[in-house]
Parts: C-alpha cells; sequence; structure tokens
C-alpha cells in the first residue's frame, strides 16, 4: 500500500467519521423527539369525561377534597375545550370553568353570572393547588407541539428505567414553562416524572402513578404535584374516566350551557 | 402524562379574583342602606297613576302557578338538588361623635340605628333538572329589624304633627314593639322560574330569573332590567327579574337573548309597563362582545320616576398579553334616578339622553393575587348645583323632604358623577383564607369608600365559613355634599359564621 493510498483511506475514514458524527446530535434530537411524541400520545385522546378529586395538603394539613367533573373534546378546528363543573363540596357547587382555546369563561355559583376571564387567569393557582392552569389547561397541545426536546441522560425511578429529556419552549409564549425536565419510561413510554422550571430553578415536581389501561391508553389514575418553594402538595385522584364518551356532548362547550349548570 | 384538565379556584373562592360571601349581603344596611338594587332611580318602576299593584289576586296566582310548576317538575325530573347556606352573623356599628343622628339622613336618629344589630339570614336552594325541563327556586329569609322600623316611623309622625297631639306616641309604639320579637323575619323571592330547553341551542324560562351581565366589577351599565348591584358587594345574590324570556345559540360563539318582563315591583302591571328587551354576546379568539336593549314600557309626558327607561348598550372585553381590558356604555332616554328639586319640591324626573360608560383592567398575578381598577361615569350622578339642592333640602328635616323621597335618594356609589374603583384579592393559601381589599374613590363627591374583608375556611368538609368585613366612608372634605358625610353610619364591622349544605 502506497503512502499515496494510506493517506486517502485515512481521509476516507476521516471524513465518514466526521459525517457521522456530524449526524449524530441531529440523530440525538430526532431520538429524543420520537421519546416525546410517543408519551404524548396521552393527549391526543378526545371525548374525555372524568370524575375526580382534588386534595391539597400544606404543612401536614389536608384541605377539604374538591369533587370535580370534567369534559374535554376538541372542536372541528383542533381548539382544545374543556369544561369543569365543581360539585362538592356545597360552597362551590356549581362553580365552573369553561375554556376553548385560549379563552376562559367562569361561572359563579353564588349569582349564577357568567363572566370572561384575562388569560392570565391561567398562572393563577388552580383551585388553591399547587397546579396552575397552564398545568392543567390547553387540552390537546402536546408538550411535542410547544417544546423542543433534548435526550439529557437517564435514571432509574420507581424502579424503571427512565429517558431524561429537558424540554425548552418552541416559541416566546408566557403561558410556557423556561424549563422542563421530563423522565419517560423505556420500556412503556410512560410519564412518571415532570420537573418545572422557572427563573433557572427548578419550583415544582409533578408525579405520575398509578397508570391504568383505558381505551387502548395507559393514563395515571393519580397525578401529585408538589412545590419545592414551600410545604405543599396537590393530588388528584381520578374515579371515572371515560374516553369516547357519550357524555361528552357538543353543546357543553358553550356559555349558553355555563347558565344551565346547577 | 395525564389528560390534562381545567380545575377551578380555590375552595369557597368562586371568582378568581375575589372573596365571595356566597351571595349573601354582608353589608351594612345603614351606610348603603338597601344598595345600589333600589338605588339608581331609588328603586322605583315607572310611576304614573296607572302603573301601580292591582290586588293579591295576581299575587296569589303567581305563587300558585310557581309552587304547583316547582312540585311537578321537581317529582319528575331525574335530577334535584337542594342546597343553601345558614348565616347568622352580627353588625357592629361605631357611631360618629354625635352619636347616629350627624347624616342629615338620620337626624335625630329617625332610623332608631344602635350599636350592635343581629344579621341571620338562610338561603334555600332548589334545583330540578328532567329531559328537557327544568326549575329553580332561590328563597332568601332575612331577619328584619321590624320594631326599628315601626318605632323610627313613629318618630316620624311625632315629629311632623305640628300640633302636638302625638307626643309620646313614639315611645309607646317603642314599648310595644320592643317587649315583643323585636326582628321578624322576611322571606323574599330570589328566584323561581321553570324553563323548557328542547334543545341545547334552544332554552325558554318563565318566572323571577337573572339578567346579570357585564364584566364590570363594581358596576354594569350594560346590565339594564336587572337590579344594580353594589360595587362594596359586588357578589351579592340579587333578586331577579319577572320574566319570560328565550335563549338561542345559533352558533358556538354567537348567543342571542329575547325577553319580555315586568317592572321589579309587586306582581302585577299594566300593560303599557310591559317590557321587552334583547341581548347579543358574541366572541372571538380573546375577546368578547355584547349589545343589548330595552323598551322600558311607554314614556309619558306625565311620569314622575322611571326604573326603565328605553335604553340601547354596548360592551367588550379583549384580552391583551394577558390583561383584561374591558368596556361598557349605555343610553338611557331618561334618568332612573330623580334630580332634586332646588324650590323643595318633589323631585324631578330628567330627561336624556343619559349616557353611562365604565372602562377597567384586571390582571391575574402567578402566585395567586388578583387586580382590577374601574372607572366609572355615572351619567345619572349628580353635579354640584343638584347635590346643593339635595342636602338644602335634607337640612329643610321632614318639612322639607329630609326624610321619605329625598331619603330614597341617597344612593352610595351611584351618587356623583364620576368614581375610581380598585379590587385586590390576595389568597393565603396555607390557611384557607382570602383577603380582599376593595376601595371606591368619588373624586367629584369627595367620598372614599374602603371594605376590606377576610373570608376563613374554619373546618375540614368546606362547610362552615367565617368572614369578617368592614365598611367605611371617608369624606375628604367635611362638606355636606359629601356621599360619605351622609351615611348614617360611616363605620361598621359585620361577622358571620356561614354553613353551606
Amino acid at each position: 500500500m502506497t503512502e499515496r493510498k494510506i493517506l486517502k483511506r485515512t481521509l476516507m475514514t476521516a471524513a465518514v467519521f466526521f459525517f457521522f458524527n456530524a449526524l449524530l446530535p441531529a440523530q440525538t434530537e430526532v431520538s429524543a423527539d420520537a421519546v416525546l411524541k410517543k408519551a404524548d400520545r396521552i393527549f391526543e385522546l378526545d371525548n374525555v369525561y372524568s370524575r375526580s378529586t382534588l386534595s391539597v395538603i400544606r404543612s401536614g394539613r389536608a384541605q377539604a377534597p374538591q369533587e370535580m367533573e370534567s369534559f374535554e373534546s376538541d372542536a372541528a378546528d383542533g381548539s382544545a375545550r374543556s369544561l369543569t363543573v365543581f360539585r362538592a363540596p356545597a360552597r362551590v357547587r356549581g362553580t365552573a370553568y369553561l375554556t376553548v382555546g385560549d379563552d376562559l369563561w367562569i361561572r359563579f355559583a353564588s349569582t349564577g353570572r357568567i363572566r370572561k376571564l384575562s388569560s392570565s387567569a391561567k398562572k393563577n393557582s388552580a383551585a388553591g393547588s399547587d397546579f396552575s392552569y397552564a398545568d392543567m389547561g390547553d387540552g390537546s397541545k402536546t408538550y411535542s407541539d410547544q417544546y423542543n426536546a433534548v435526550l439529557d441522560g437517564s435514571d432509574r425511578l420507581d424502579g424503571a428505567d427512565c429517558r431524561r429529556l429537558v424540554l425548552t419552549p418552541k416559541a416566546d409564549n408566557r403561558d410556557l414553562y423556561e424549563k422542563l425536565v421530563v423522565w419517560i419510561t423505556e420500556e412503556t413510554s410512560l410519564y412518571v416524572k415532570i420537573e418545572y422550571w422557572e427563573n433557572g430553578a427548578a419550583i415544582k415536581t409533578m408525579l405520575l402513578e398509578d397508570y391504568r389501561p383505558v381505551g387502548g391508553i395507559e393514563y395515571p389514575f393519580r397525578i401529585t404535584m408538589r412545590s419545592l418553594a414551600r410545604d405543599s402538595e396537590s393530588i388528584i385522584e381520578t374515579e371515572t374516566l371515560e374516553f369516547g364518551s357519550s357524555k361528552v356532548e357538543e353543546g357543553l362547550f358553550t356559555t349558553a350551557y355555563l347558565e344551565d349548570i346547577r | 402524562m395525564m389528560r390534562r384538565r381545567q380545575i377551578p379556584k380555590p375552595l369557597g373562592d368562586e371568582s378568581l379574583r375575589k372573596s365571595n360571601s356566597g351571595g349573601r349581603n354582608r353589608r351594612n344596611p345603614y351606610t348603603c342602606r338597601g344598595a345600589a338594587a333600589d338605588a339608581a332611580a331609588g328603586g322605583r318602576p315607572k310611576s304614573h297613576s296607572s302603573c301601580r299593584v292591582r290586588s293579591l289576586r295576581a299575587f296569589t296566582l303567581f305563587t300558585f302557578l310557581i309552587l304547583t310548576a316547582t312540585v311537578c317538575v321537581g317529582t319528575l325530573a331525574a335530577e334535584t338538588t337542594f342546597g343553601g347556606i345558614l348565616e347568622p352573623g352580627m353588625v357592629f356599628n361605631i357611631p360618629g361623635g354625635r352619636g347616629y343622628g350627624e347624616s342629615p339622613l338620620n337626624t335625630e336618629n329617625w332610623m332608631g340605628l344602635t350599636d350592635l344589630m343581629f344579621q341571620n339570614s338562610i338561603d334555600l336552594k332548589l334545583d330540578a333538572r328532567g329531559e328537557t325541563g327544568f326549575m329553580e327556586l332561590r328563597l332568601g329569609v332575612k331577619q328584619f329589624p321590624t320594631a326599628d322600623l315601626f318605632t323610627g316611623t313613629a318618630q316620624i309622625a311625632e315629629a311632623l304633627d305640628s300640633s302636638g297631639n302625638l307626643t309620646g306616641y313614639a315611645a309607646a309604639v317603642a314599648d310595644l314593639f320592643y317587649i315583643s320579637d323585636a326582628y321578624a323575619f322576611v322571606l323574599d323571592v330570589m328566584r323561581a322560574n321553570v324553563g323548557w330547553s328542547p334543545s341545547n341551542s334552544v332554552k325558554i324560562t318563565l318566572g323571577r330569573q337573572s339578567f346579570l351581565t357585564g364584566y364590570g366589577y363594581g358596576w354594569n351599565p350594560v346590565d339594564l332590567v336587572n337590579p344594580a348591584k353594589n360595587p362594596t358587594d359586588p357578589d351579592a345574590e340579587l333578586r331577579g327579574v319577572d320574566a319570560l324570556s328565550v335563549r338561542l345559540s345559533p352558533a358556538e360563539r354567537l348567543e342571542v337573548k329575547f325577553y319580555g318582563a315586568l317592572p321589579s315591583e309587586g306582581f302585577a302591571a299594566d300593560y303599557e309597563d310591559l317590557m321587552a328587551g334583547t341581548e347579543i354576546t358574541f366572541s372571538l379568539s380573546s375577546a368578547e362582545f355584547k349589545l343589548a336593549g330595552l323598551w322600558g314600557g311607554s314614556e309619558n309626558s306625565d311620569d314622575d320616576s322611571d326604573a326603565y327607561p328605553h335604553a340601547g348598550a354596548a360592551a367588550f372585553f379583549i384580552d391583551l398579553f394577558g390583561v383584561g381590558f374591558y368596556g361598557e356604555g349605555a343610553v338611557r332616554s331618561r334618568s332612573r334616578r330623580n334630580d332634586p328639586d332646588a324650590l323643595g319640591g318633589a323631585s324631578l324626573l330628567r330627561n336624556g339622553p343619559i349616557f353611562s360608560g365604565l372602562v377597567g383592567a384586571e390582571y391575574y398575578f402567578a402566585a395567586g393575587p388578583a387586580l382590577a381598577v374601574e372607572y366609572f361615569y355615572n351619567g345619572e350622578g349628580w353635579k354640584h348645583g343638584s347635590l346643593e339642592d339635595y342636602v338644602t333640602a335634607l337640612n329643610g328635616g321632614p318639612a322639607g323632604g329630609g326624610i321619605g323621597e329625598y331619603a330614597s335618594l341617597y344612593t352610595p356609589l351611584y351618587y356623583a358623577r364620576h368614581y375610581i374603583l380598585a379590587n385586590l384579592m390576595i389568597p393565603w393559601y396555607a390557611r384557607e383564607t382570602t383577603f380582599n381589599i376593595n376601595a371606591v374613590i368619588s373624586p367629584d363627591s369627595g367620598a372614599l369608600i374602603l371594605t376590606p374583608s377576610a373570608e376563613i375556611n374554619l373546618n375540614f368538609d368546606g362547610t362552615l365559613v367565617a368572614e369578617i368585613f368592614y365598611s367605611g366612608f371617608f369624606d375628604f372634605n367635611e362638606s355636606e355634599l359629601n356621599e360619605a358625610y351622609l351615611a348614617p353610619v360611616r363605620h361598621a364591622v359585620s361577622t358571620s359564621v356561614a354553613y353551606y349544605f
């Protein structure tokens, strides 16, 4: 083999190496997106009816559980719609929230008045809990729709091997968090933990547990949000969940229906 | 990851931004006197000779129909809910330097105000819903200071009697009533309606029903037929309007309502007093608009007051960068609130057009607090000259119109032309407590009305809620023209514990 041939082979080897090396980050991003999209399939469910209980525990002291009935469906144009009605305790019975896309309306139980609210209300604590409306709200918008994902490593959580992904917003949107760190099981592609970041620090952590098969999809029946800034956690326990439910009717997602709620 | 869902605000925090007493009236009844509900026009319907309640027959018939419908729908309904609020409370009035007789409205304490007042109430709610029919019943049982009322009336009669024949009359009446139960309870039918909803887009409702509408926190100029709100307690439940309404929802973001209604006084009226109105609401992404109109019955040149003038109104709500900007405007054919007569005679109906408008903004902070700021231009309020005429009449005492009709024209927070309101709601989640600070400034009247309050959840079930509410009227200028100066009680603290069932 001449020196020239050796040089040529070396250059080709180097070229191939650099070519694949250049491809490697792109492959990683594609892989992260694929992982995220697979986990996001839980958002693709439509016509969801649920009954659940929200419990808030602050400084070790449990507060009155709040019972909710929720209806969710996507509009023909793809915008998310949801209606949540409080059934208990008596003090808030009949309070209801309607979201259609980015719009939010409230029904006051005491007066029956229906009023539109500004979108900043979505960042408020939801029901006095550690969840915000941004955590709960945007319906059919998936994380892969809103965030760019990068694989950040792997961890073992609750006996399951998980991929750790870091998500950053695709666009400047005040409703989105500065950063999310999510853990998704390698084998089943289920979210098990989400860390929310604002102003350079993790502010709260969501744990998703008690996955059960519903409508062919694994769904977490217990979701816990723990504040990292104060001694507080909030738990949503789902009692009933129906996909493609006949209870979800088209007329529910109107302000006219809000007037009829009792 | 869960299928994300909406969750409402905290326990008892029905409004995202404000504390709520569950629809009960928590203000001092003497500082805000019967409230804005009666306020804008002294609460009187069109007042001409034929516009009066005729007989109890109509009342009896109406009651029978409502009760029959209640029983029928309630029995057949697939879903019936019953609930309510029991709320014992107490008001601590704080007298001024000269007791309770400082205000020209309460010279010599005509109202019989005392330091302590019990304020107990029961609200009952019954709803039933069948396949297409429904009914709604809201009853308010409230304590009424009967003895104070009769004693005050006797004092007025005695003061008006120049012959001296009634000397000692008031004391005798007081003795009579105070030895018996000093309070009676009155039953107020807040809502009593039945309806039919053959489809999601059509709803027909008959009976006493709410027409609350608008975006303003303290005032709603676009609300043409409903009783006006009290800006210091805007979440208090208001008595409904007797009406037949048809609501249509021809599209997802469009709603049209037509109604025919009766004046809110009594159970009968002449045909010419019947009213008709409409409201159209439509929304776009991040914006909502309302158009409203009211034909308030026939208007005659000899009318001496009119609570329901013809009116047209519009309102908007626009969300920009998370801040909600809203506005309302209404033009009425004449004022619902009469002007005082400079010569001391009966008050005068002011013909229009009369414009009232409101602009405001609201913002919700991520940590929980919410802020609303509003400016209200009250076209039905009085200018300086009218304020002077009014006070002159009041200072004339009973003979000069200082009580009776003129007293009913004292309508706090609908009194002057200009008002600025700021409301801050601060939730303290760790203690299940909500603080609400409400301040209204009337620059032309020279008054500041402060009404901070706190609601505290007392038990795990969330059924027991304590509330403390302060109502303070401050005047900037020590002028009799100031609406704070005229308040019979300027400072009061009310406390209550409500049980929700």
